[in-house]
């Protein structure tokens, strides 16, 4: 929070943050820019973070994603929506929708999962062709409302500038939700890599598993696009990072991909807010160069 | 306890194409069968109508325990079911996934590897000697390591009987012969073992009973005998 366009010694960030006595400037910088784009990194890096993992575990797949699996495209397009002004709802109602947008994806992956013939190349491919399909809708939306350039990009190329705590307020009821759904999925989440087959034969329900895991994975996907945009990769990257540090089950997998996403998206912020001050480049291309190399590693080894 | 598969007058069709007719035997625990046949006669279905995946369009399967009553039984807790031409589970290391055969239905949210699951586990690892690559990852191992802990996975389970489709092809021709005879013994321990197979010479040689399958039904049940392999040609 110190480093920015204009910097603070850490001192000067404290006295912003707890006393309040304060330079008035540095106050305001920190209070309503800095903090408020931190919470929105941590908030939206724990939604994608989190989201991939539940898929990764729920498809049997290791290249999971929520941008990937398409379920991040159905909120961009009511993110565009909202934002070339078709939509007039307040910033709740368009996350909410954003949420509802996610869970259409999710349920479509579900409907697609359950086939065991489908491989898990086939599944992302699937996936990948309804994300790319539903990004186009959400770019002839913007073009058609005349939204260009910045704004355009934040949405598809993922950005937290200019976050104010009206937009991470609303995302934080779905984290919890999110996290309250995948919890209840969580003690049996490992029984779905077997597939669905051997699951059933040890006398597990494994539809209603994946059911609730992807439900939690849409709610998650959705209210971190409505905050952040089109994080590229996050959802693949965190459970890959995840898996070398604490291990393969699937339960902390999930739980240790809440923080990690967090940090993730957080660090990248940083380096996208920095690297080329005082212009920005936005957080998802940050994310994107170190996932895009990760996802052609997985894909050799793993599919 | 004595507990048995019972196959009573049973038929199954895929619409219009009849697979068998009116086959009517029955496997008990202790039992150690091969069930061979050209391909094409429906081994693979009647495993899956045992493993209660299908249903008979005619007839019944059932299990028979002492001092349960039909009905009572859910098929699942009693066998062990490995088909054929399973997806690799993606992340897992080979102990994570024989680790998963210790689940039970009962123990749901915040199901644990208990300490002897634990111990479980190590010694179906070791007796399907999967000890050296225990903590590798499932994806990484061949075709016939896989094989191993796949036995591995069924032997965790700790079921009355095992119901293997073609299991064991995989493997070099010293292992196959170490797990027909570990097989053999599970037999001998009590257990129920069905084996769909191709191999007739390890089946001659290792199992108690011989069932082929050919033209619909049952051609041949009984003891390893010269008569089968005239029937394999057919």
């Amino acid at each position: 929070m110190a480093f920015g366009s204009a910097n603070l010694d850490i001192s000067t960030v404290f006295g912003a943050l707890f006393t309040g006595n304060g330079d008035p400037t540095a106050e305001v910088i920190v209070r309503s820019h800095r903090l408020p784009r931190v919470a929105g990194a941590l908030v939206a890096g724990a939604c994608l973070g989190a989201a991939g993992s539940l898929i990764q575990s729920a498809t049997r797949n290791p290249l999971g994603d929520p941008q990937l699996f398409g379920l991040g495209g159905g909120a961009a397009i009511v993110q565009a929506l909202a934002m070339a002004g078709i939509l007039g709802l307040g910033r709740f109602g368009v996350t909410s929708l954003s949420v509802v947008a996610a869970l259409f994806g999710a349920l479509l992956i579900f409907l697609l999962a359950s086939r065991e013939s489908l491989t898990p190349a086939r599944l992302a491919l699937v996936g990948v062709s309804i994300g790319a399909l539903t990004l186009a809708v959400a770019a002839a939306i913007l073009t058609h409302a005349r939204v260009f350039s910045l704004q355009a990009l934040s949405l598809f190329s993922g950005s937290l500038a200019n976050r104010s705590w009206d937009d991470v307020m609303p995302a934080l009821p779905f984290l919890v939700l999110g996290v309250l759904l995948a919890i209840l999925a969580a003690g049996r989440l490992n029984l779905l890599l077997l597939g669905d087959r051997l699951a059933w034969h040890l006398g597990a329900t494994p539809a209603i598993t994946r059911l609730l895991a992807l439900a939690s994975a849409g709610v998650l996907a959705g209210a971190g696009v409505s905050l952040a945009g089109v994080v590229g990769f996050v959802g693949l990257l965190t459970p890959h990072v995840v898996r070398l540090l604490a291990g393969n089950d699937a339960r902390s997998v999930m739980a240790v991909s809440v923080p990690m996403g967090a940090l993730i998206v957080l660090y990248s912020d940083q380096v996208s807010r920095l690297a080329l001050m005082p212009s920005e480049i936005p957080v998802g291309l940050v994310t994107t160069a170190l996932g895009a190399p990760l996802m052609i590693w997985v894909a050799r080894r793993l599919v | 306890m004595n507990t048995s598969i019972e196959m009573d007058n049973v038929s199954f069709s895929y619409g219009e194409t009849t697979v068998f007719e009116g086959v009517t035997t029955s496997v008990s625990a202790g039992e150690f069968v091969c069930l061979l046949g050209p391909n094409g006669t429906g081994k693979t279905t009647l495993a899956q109508l045992i493993a209660g995946e299908l249903s008979p369009t005619a007839g019944r399967i059932s299990l028979k325990a002492d001092g349960a009553s039909r009905g009572q039984i859910d098929v699942r807790q009693r066998i062990a079911y490995l088909p054929q031409d399973l997806q690799d589970p993606p992340f897992v290391t080979v102990r994570e996934l024989v680790s998963l055969g210790r689940f039970r239905p009962g123990r749901s949210l915040g199901w644990r590897v208990s300490d002897s699951d634990k111990r479980a586990v190590q010694e179906c690892i070791d007796k399907c000697l999967a000890g050296p690559f225990a903590d590798r990852p499932f994806a990484q191992l061949s075709g016939g390591e896989k094989q191993r802990v796949w036995l591995a996975y069924c032997l965790a389970q700790q079921r009355d009987f095992l119901l293997l489709d073609e299991s064991l092809h995989k493997m070099d021709y010293s292992k196959r012969q170490l797990f027909f005879s570990m097989l053999s013994g599970l037999a001998d321990e009590g257990k129920g073992v069905i084996l769909i197979t191709h191999d007739l010479q390890m089946a001659e040689r290792h199992s108690q009973r011989l069932m082929v399958l050919g033209d619909g039904d049952l051609v041949y049940d009984g003891p390893p005998d010269r008569v089968v392999y005239s029937l394999m040609e057919g």
